[in-house]
Parts: C-alpha cells; structure tokens; sequence
C-alpha cells in the first residue's frame, strides 16, 4: 500500500504534539525541544492503532498560514513546498475546542489551501464537562470537513479519526500548490461571520467557555500580582535551581559509588597490554565523572518540563518582559534563555519564535553565556575543591552566585549588543498566556528521560574518543625504566602540553590543566575526565582511588607548590563561565544566524575574553593574597 | 471593546492573529510593574501585550456604551 503522509497543523498550544505523540506512539523521531516545537517531526503511525502505512508531520504551531515568526514559516513552507523532502497529503487540522473562536481563521486558510482537510478539536472533554454544547455538524459542513473530538483521555476519538485516515489511504490525491491571496483581515471577517452564524443556533460558546478560564484567571490574580506575583517568580526559580543539587544528591552518590564498585574488579588487572588498566582508569573513570552528573540534568529537564505543561513559563516571560526589554531583549527571550541553562543548542533552536530579528540576534548572541548543564559538572568539581571538608551549603550558595554571574555577564553582553546595533526593527512580545493546567506528571517524566538520553547519547561517543585519544597520547611514545610522571613529561600529549604552557602561566597552572582545558573544547565536561586521566597518572598511582578533588589538593606544580590554589581555580572558572567551548553551539549558531561569520565572531570573541579575564582574575587575587 | 485597529501594520496582523479584532470584547486584567505588559483577557485566552502593542488599536469601555451589542 503506498504511503499516507498527514500533517498535523494548528495554533500554538492546541495540543498538537500530545497528539502526535498518541498517533505515533514510540515510533516517532521527534526533535523536540524544551519551549515549543520549532521543526518538523515525522513519526510512523503506531502499530496498536493502525497496519495502514501512515506517517504523521507534527508541525510548529501557526495562527495564520501569513508567517511572521521564521518557526511560524516552517508551516506554511511545509504545505505550499513540503519540507526536508516530505510533503503531505492530507491537512489534519488541530484546534482547541475551548478557543474554537480564535482558532477559526486557521481552520478557513486550511480549507482555502484545497488540502483534503480533516478537523480534530482537542479539550472536547474540558467542554463536556461544563456541559458546553456547539454544533459541530454545521461547522463540519461550512468546512466540508469531518471534525474529530478528541477527549483528552484517549479516547473514541482517536479510533474514529484512524478510520477515516485508513480509508484516506487508498485513494491518491493531486498535487497541491498553495495560492497567495491570505488576508489576515478578510480571513478573520469572514470567521467571525461563520462564528457568529454558528452561535446563533447553539449556546454561544466564547461566553461559557469563560467559565473554564475563571479558574486560571483566580491562579493569574496571585501569579501576576505586583507583589506576590513577583515573589511566586523568584521562590520557582529559585526552587527548580537549588532542587537541582539538593534533589540530585543522594542519585548522584548511588552513581558514584557504582562506578567504584566497577572500578575496583580485580578482573581489569588480568586483561594484558595495558588495556584493562585503560578500561577501569580511563574508560570507566571518563564515564564516571559525566554520568554522575545526569540526575542534575534530569531534573533541571524535569522542572522546565513541569512549568512548560503548566502554562508558568509564558508568564514567567510576561514577568521578565520589561527588565529584559531594557537589554533590547523580549519576553520571548526568556524561554530560550531558560533553556540555555540545560543546553544551548536547543535554546538557541527555540529563539526561532522570537518574531523581531534583532531581539532574536541578541538572544542567540549571549545564549552561550548561561550556565548550561556541561559547565555543571566542572563547577561542581571546581567548587567541591574549594570548599572540601566544608558544609554542603556553602558550595551551593556559590553555585547559584555563578548562575547569578553568567547572568549578569549575559545582562551586559546584551546591553553591548543594544547599544551598538542600529535599531532597525521595534521589538515585540504580544503573546498569549495558555490556560493553567495540572501537569501530566508522568508525561513530563518521560520527555526528560529523552532529553536526558540524547544528552548522554550525544555526550558518550565524545567523551570515548576524547579518553581513548588521551590515553593512547600519555602512555605513547613509552621510554625505558621512567617513573610514571617522566614517562608522562615525554609522551605526545605531555610534549604537547609544554608547548603550551607559556599561555597557561598567566592562569597560575601548568600544561596539565592546558591539555584538559583543549579537550574541553571537544566538549565542556569532558575537561573532568581528562584531568582525571593526566593526574592520574602523574600522581602516585595508589592514590588513584581518591576522589579527583582530592588528588587535586596533593598536586604540585613544576616548583613544588601546591597546584590548585584559590586564586588558580577562581581562574579556571571564569574561564569556563565565559568561553564558548561547544563545537555543537557553534555549528547550530551558523545555522541560526543565517551566517558563519557571526557565529566565529562569537567564538572568537567570547574566548578572548574569557581569557583575559580569567587572568585579570587570577592575577588579582594572588596579589590580594 | 475593540473598536478598531490602527497603527503599524505587522503589529495589526499579528493582533489579529492572536483574535484581536474589531468586535472583541476584552478586559484589561492587570498591568505588570515597573512598565511590564499589560494583560488583556477574552474569553478563555489571556494576552500579553506591551503598552505600545495595546495602543495600537482603539478601544471602548463597554459601561460607555450600553446600548452597544456585544459579541
């Protein structure tokens, strides 16, 4: 049977991807990133609902087939050209029951586009249960169009509409191409009319959904209230950072001491060649320190998860619009900023909703400068150092002050930024506040297992080659009857590191912390490893069981003083708060600017920088001390 | 009420698109400190607009007109 391609369009927040997600069941590739979807999925319809070779498009939510916003253009893009190669077939069109008013203009520019339409209207049980009656029959023959309840519970539904799709599967349709005469203003005319025509005969439905939107308007009394409003704003902020270290602690120490277990088989040291030593003091040791810090990333995912499905997020950004806005930010920006503190690849992806050009340039421009969740495991490392022997506490109140910090830094870049380019665009937020709802708590557990996933999918494959690299380096070209420190002073990577330790100087530590700050720029957190690994070997090998802070203490320098001092670890982390060490951020960068050479100018930049501040840094505080 | 829009035209569609158009009837639920966004409510949907964004269309108080058939 040949293939059915469906594109699922509607306005944002109509429930679009939950949909999907239902349709495609595990099978769906989705690329979707924290805020909202920006990209086209595509997803093989599910075997328990259909044998029928069916594939769905998920489809970044749209108001108008007229796109203003670039994600808002992938949409139309798709139905008038097809995208990455696919194109559809039928138009399943996705609109909130509870906003059907609102949704109307989309529904006639669908039908206008002479796609096969079909009309699933989701929250349908949201409506049932205030009884809200609408005649959905008229509606369906003004479009010409079958129309789906969806229940918000799977529900009878689905089953119907995967019908009707199986019987769409044998027939063909022509080839489509999409007219340009859309008139917003006509367009919602005419909605209106057909609105007004329909409520005429039923219970008007914008009055008595009302009623469904009294319960978040109470909720929007406290959240948007001047005062306690602001003070909501901050104790969630707050809360989702610190829950990030104390909520991960006790996960993070069942990682650790599993990967001791591992690490101490007698087994490893009966493997010839060295290669069981490289698996448990390299491999293993590399996979450690990364995977230690997941539970962290997991609930960071967790609780931007648990705001977005709530509806917080958008209000979030109604509250930050007027301070970002003096940064020539928006309140759009917030979203993908917030995301930055995850990853900054899917936060720079996301600032494709911000509709004014520049405000989005800004935004991409000092995205990479928030603590992204690679930048956590070497400040964790870093500050675990500092504050050894020490209250928990003290550690994590720092930690939040280096969050403070890069958004500070991220404060001033924009300001530069504002300050500097021409203002040729007024910059907008105009956005809509969805509906408060009780999050689907295990649905949003499930997407940050995936977000997680692809972390440490993406992460792994680097952080192997980046060890097995290091390793092959430190133990290679091997000299005869050498303690391991000389045999480590004359292998390639050692050679290679005294090459580059004149830049290092300034920073107040020697070619070990350089090679481990290079391979840093593989991937951020793969600079814990690598120092691992190098001081491993350079320290007595007995006590390779220590924790790496610990290691860190005992380690000299050329002169026999103590390698990491305060003022050489406040160095290293204004480095890491500032540089821009992802290859992924910048590769996604070139995408997004529409240009490399802003993207290289950033790379560039905020490396120069960081470095000369770091030795600013360093170098004040030892003449402090 | 909306009255009618006026003012830039990118900011006028894109109004439209969030459902603010001449007919609708809306209140201004609250205004955010320190210059922030005012917040208009309809029906079900909340918006959030900037001062400039709001003054692109005119409105009416509907206790101004209450003869004024309503939406």
């Amino acid at each position: 049977m040949s293939l059915l391609t469906v594109a699922l369009v509607g306005p944002p927040n109509s429930g679009k991807t939950t949909l999907y997600n239902w349709l495609t069941g595990s099978n769906s590739r989705i690329v979707n990133y924290p805020g909202s979807t920006v990209e086209i999925g595509v997803g093989k319809c599910a075997a328990h609902w259909s044998k029928a070779n069916i594939q769905f498009i998920d489809s970044p939510g749209t108001y108008s087939l007229q796109p203003k916003a670039e994600d808002e253009q992938v949409t139309s893009q798709l139905l008038s050209q097809g995208r990455r190669g696919i194109k559809p077939q039928i138009v399943l069109s996705v609109i909130d029951g509870t906003q059907l008013e609102r949704h109307l203009p989309l529904l006639l520019q669908l039908k206008k586009t002479g796609y096969p339409l079909l009309v699933a209207v989701t929250m349908s049980d949201l409506l049932e249960r205030q009884n809200l009656k609408f005649d959905w029959l008229e509606l369906s023959k003004i479009l010409n169009a079958k129309i789906f309840l969806i229940n918000g519970i799977l529900g009878g539904g689905l089953k119907s509409l995967i019908v009707e799709l199986e019987s769409s599967a044998t027939a063909t349709y022509p080839a489509f191409v999409m007219g340009t005469d859309f008139n917003p203003q006509r367009e919602a005319r005419e909605s209106h009319e057909i609105y007004r025509l329909l409520s005429h005969k039923v219970l008007d439905l914008a009055a008595k959904t009302k009623s469904i939107a009294a319960k978040t308007k109470k909720f929007d009394r406290f959240l948007l209230h001047p005062i306690y409003g602001a003070l909501i704003f901050l104790a969630i902020m707050g809360g989702l950072f610190s829950s990030i270290f104390t909520l991960a602690k006790p996960m993070t120490d069942v990682v650790e001491s599993g990967f001791h277990f591992l690490q101490a088989f007698k087994f490893w040291e009966s493997i010839p060649f060295g290669i069981g030593l490289f698996i448990s003091e390299g491999l293993l040791e590399a996979f450690k320190s990364v995977l230690v810090f997941v539970p962290q990333i997991f609930i960071l995912f967790f609780g931007i998860g648990v705001l977005e499905a709530t509806g917080y997020l958008a209000r979030a950004a109604a509250w930050v619009d007027a301070p970002l806005s003096k940064l020539g930010l928006t309140g759009r920006s917030f979203v993908p900023l917030l995301s930055g503190f995850s990853c900054a690849v899917p936060g720079i992806m996301s600032a494709r909703n911000i509709s004014s050009k520049r405000d989005r340039f800004i935004t991409i421009f000092i995205l990479p400068l928030m603590t992204c969740s690679a930048r956590l495991p070497v400040y964790a490392l870093l500050l675990g150092f500092l504050f050894l022997d020490q209250p928990a506490w003290k550690a994590g109140l720092s930690l939040t002050a280096l969050y403070l910090f890069s958004i500070l830094i991220g404060g001033i870049a924009a300001l530069i930024l504002h300050r500097l380019l021409p203002k040729t665009e007024r910059s907008v937020l105009m956005m809509e506040l969805p509906l408060l709802r009780k999050p689907k708590w295990w649905f949003v557990a499930r997407q940050s297992m995936k977000r997680t996933k692809t972390y440490i999918y993406k992460a792994g494959p680097i952080i192997f080659f980046i060890s097995l690299l290091l390793w092959v380096g430190l133990h290679f070209p091997k000299g005869e009857n050498l303690t391991p420190t000389q045999q480590v002073e004359q292998s390639a990577v050692g050679r290679f590191g005294k090459f580059i330790e004149p830049a290092m100087k300034p920073l107040e530590v020697d070619w070990r912390v350089g090679i481990s700050f290079l391979s840093a720029f593989a991937a951020r957190e793969v600079f814990i490893p690598s120092l691992a690994l190098v001081m491993g070997i350079t320290d007595n090998i007995e006590e390779n069981t220590q924790p790496l802070w610990q290691r860190m203490g005992t380690a000299k320098n050329a002169e026999g003083k103590p390698l990491f001092t305060v003022a050489s670890i406040l160095g290293i982390i204004v480095f890491f708060t500032i540089a821009l060490q992802c290859l992924s951020t910048v590769s996604v960068a070139i995408k997004e600017f529409g240009h490399w050479k802003y993207a290289i100018g950033q790379l560039v930049l905020f490396n120069v920088v960081a470095y000369l501040l770091a030795v600013v840094v360093v170098q004040s505080v030892k003449l402090i001390s | 009420m909306v009255v009618d829009l006026s003012g830039d035209i990118e900011i006028e569609a894109r109004l439209i698109d969030l459902g603010v158009t001449p007919g609708l009837e809306f209140q201004i639920q609250k205004k955010l400190p320190f210059g922030g966004p005012w917040i208009l409510s309809t029906g079900t949907v909340s918006i959030a607009l900037r001062e400039n964004e709001a003054l692109c269309f005119e409105f009416t108080r509907s206790e101004d007109h209450p003869s004024r058939q309503v939406l």
